[in-house]
């Protein structure tokens, strides 16, 4: 019986990285399925909560209306919000995906997971739906789904995580690249 | 000082590096930043902007007063 | 560890252009959980992607919506009704950028508990909307469901449109 969900490759971090790369995927499958657990080293945007925004660069483009997002987030206390702005159109993609920062409860790590659709077709652009948790035991966390596009219509080739602002990922961070064949 | 390096899995191969940043990539990372650091301050004053417009437009609700536009929209989709 | 795959294809359909119905016939009742992926394209603003299952057109279903389509949260509740939605609300998929859904439904093949799914979506459209969202929803049976019709609120599914069923085994 085929393997429909392959791993096609992981990595797990022993110790603080500026990004992950997964280069030269193969274009044999129909949907790519990223998962990732995630914590960086700085104390990224503040406490409230205690969070890094991660960029997901795919095909190492970073210019250009390449790339579109929309979340909807919710927060302990507050009403559920959306992006504010700076998602559609973009050259970044910065609202992809987050991970805990240093000022989370230690050893906490985000959930992360990416699904994008027909990767590997080279006529139409990406759509990619994203589920994401900041999770802080006793202090303030956060959960969202978010969906866009990517909005070349090259094959994607290399998926790229980085976090947003100059920091490292930390020890034990992990990301899980699937590919799912429909047939 | 110790350069920062990235991890690089290749999928074909299966063969993981860990690659020191180029001095274009280090300075790419530092030009982000800015650029990061310049849309959260966009961010966060078009959210206090909001914030103000609401807390504007309450006031002016308990106090019978008419609201603008700009502050009606913030209260009625 | 088991024996065979333990996600698997059970089908994938494309659309004609010409059809409104994609349908999932005699599912075979032998996975745990089942999983649909839908890539739509070109659907008409504010209809959406809906399922009927076995074939029932009673008014046995009902969906919570939680979603945004940029401006802010909101949510939807639609109760008796004889369809049941798994992804768009408010916009519809565009002709030139892509939308996509993923819906699960665990423990599919049970005769004994009602029926429910969660779906999670993302849909664009080319006036550059984004709406993203979930949706929680019932199908008031405990039938097993052995089949899935795939329907679009209104228009035919694009040539560019794809629907795969996938089947999770347990052990």
């Amino acid at each position: 019986m085929p393997n429909t969900m392959k791993l096609i490759s992981s990595v797990t971090l022993s110790s603080a990285q500026a990004s992950m790369d997964f280069t030269s995927i193969p274009s044999t499958y129909t949907d790519l399925k990223l998962l990732a657990s995630m914590r960086v080293t700085d104390g990224g945007e503040g406490t409230t909560p205690p969070l890094s925004r991660c960029e997901l660069i795919i095909n190492g483009v970073t210019t250009g209306t390449s790339y579109n997002v929309n979340m909807l987030y919710g927060i302990p206390g507050a009403v559920p919000s959306v992006l504010a702005a700076g998602g559609l159109n973009s050259s970044r993609n910065f609202y992809s995906g987050s991970a805990d920062s240093s000022n989370a409860t230690a050893g906490v790590f985000s959930n992360v997971s990416y699904l994008i659709q027909n990767y590997a077709n080279s006529s139409l652009p990406k759509a990619i739906l994203i589920d994401d948790v900041i999770e802080n035991m006793a202090k303030t966390c956060m959960c969202d789904i978010r969906g866009g596009s990517w909005n070349s219509t090259s094959a994607i080739t290399s998926l790229s995580l980085r976090p947003y602002n100059l920091g490292n990922f930390a020890q034990y961070t992990t990301a899980y690249l699937y590919g799912i064949v429909k047939s | 000082m110790t350069r920062p390096t990235k991890i690089e899995v290749n999928c074909t191969t299966g063969v993981q590096s860990v690659i020191e940043l180029t001095d274009e990539e280090i300075a790419q990372r530092e030009a982000d930043a800015a650029a990061f650091a310049e849309q959260k301050a966009a961010e966060e004053a078009a959210a206090e902007a909001l914030a103000s417009l609401k807390a504007s437009a309450r006031a002016k609700l308990v106090a019978g007063q008419p609201l603008t536009e700009e502050e009606a929209a913030t209260l009625v989709i | 560890m088991p024996a065979g795959s333990t996600y698997s294809t059970i089908a994938t359909l494309n659309g004609t252009g010409s059809n409104n119905t994609i349908s999932f016939t005699s599912i075979p009742s032998t996975y745990t959980d089942l999983v649909l992926q839908i890539t739509p394209w070109g659907l008409t603003d504010g209809i959406g992607v809906y399922a009927r299952f076995n074939n029932d057109t009673s008014t046995a279903y009902s969906s919570t919506v939680f979603f945004t389509n940029g401006s802010a949260g909101a949510t939807q509740r639609q109760t008796n009704t004889n369809l049941v939605l798994l992804g768009g609300w408010s916009i519809g998929a565009g002709t030139s950028l892509p939308s996509s859904i993923e819906t699960c439904f665990n423990n599919y093949s049970n005769s004994t508990t009602l029926k429910n799914f969660i779906s999670r979506y993302t849909v664009s459209n080319n006036a550059n909307s984004i709406e993203v969202g979930m949706i929680s929803g019932l199908y008031r049976s405990s039938s097993a469901i052995n089949r899935i019709d795939v329907i679009t609120g209104a228009g035919n599914w694009s040539t560019n449109a794809t629907v795969t069923l996938y089947g999770i085994t347990a052990a």
